[in-house]
């Protein structure tokens, strides 16, 4: 086993030694690092507020996605997008250089999930509009075909 | 530099001629010339978006293809539509023949 793969497991085993903790926010934290680890789905805020120190905020936060999910749909990647989470004025704001588009929400999840849909809507109009687009936006909707693996059936 | 949302949606529609969609949760703004659609972008409803602060100004900006100092000038009446319009033909981010020459 590597050091990294046993510093994991290490982490792993922590968090689950503090499930049976009598203080619940302690169990809960405990119960959403050990899930992240183990790779199970974590909502993004719970885990940043079990990562923090309680009461602080966080600025920013960058994720590497392999996949967008929007409208209930995957959309495979062939490389992970890297995706900026950071907060504005009282709310998030989500966004990707490879993309000309930007989601926003009170928290990063919210702003998340209103960058895929947004992402989603976007691509579908570039891809209506193919004929008729500026060069920018051609250039966009070419780099994003490259990119996407798999996409939903339009069923 | 934070932004009034009614002043940049007044400086899209009105000076740059954006066509803008109402949504449930966006207003979304496009722009064509010569019938290509060039940039489009997009305001947020609720409470919380009447000041727009830099990281949002930023992404806008990047969308409307200038840079962050230029769509501050162009919502502060600093910049001109026809600025505008010589920036999009300069970088050729327009069809050229629908761009004014400097």
């Amino acid at each position: 086993m590597t050091s990294q793969a046993q510093t994991k497991e290490k982490a792993i085993e922590a968090a689950e030694s503090l499930l049976g903790y009598p203080d619940t926010k302690v169990k809960a934290t405990a119960q959403t690092v050990a899930d992240y680890l183990r790779g199970l789905p974590v909502e993004v805020d719970e885990l940043i507020r079990a990562v923090t120190p309680e009461g602080s905020g966080i600025a920013r936060i960058e994720l590497k996605l392999s996949r967008f999910v929007a409208s209930g749909r995957p959309y495979d990647f062939r490389r992970p997008v890297r995706l900026v989470v950071a907060r504005d004025n009282g709310y998030f704001v989500a966004w990707s250089n490879r993309f000309l588009v930007h989601g926003t929400g009170d928290t990063v999840e919210e702003a998340l999930r209103d960058y895929m849909e947004e992402w989603e809507r976007h691509y579908e109009r570039l891809v209506a509009e193919e004929d008729h687009l500026a060069p920018p936006l051609e250039r966009e909707l070419a780099a994003i075909r490259r990119l996407v693996a798999t996409e939903p059936d339009a069923s | 530099m934070p932004l009034e949302l009614r002043e940049i949606e007044k400086a899209l529609e009105n000076k740059l001629g954006f066509d803008s969609t109402e949504g449930a949760k966006h207003r979304l703004f496009s722009l064509y010339i010569g019938g290509k659609l060039v940039a489009e972008t997009k305001t947020s409803r609720g409470s919380g978006y009447k000041t727009i602060s830099d990281h949002l100004v930023a992404q806008m900006a990047r969308q409307v293809l200038v840079p962050n100092s230029f769509f501050v000038g162009l919502v502060r009446c600093a910049k001109t539509k026809a600025d505008y319009l010589q920036l999009l033909a300069k970088r050729r981010l327009a069809p050229l023949d629908e761009l004014p020459e400097k």
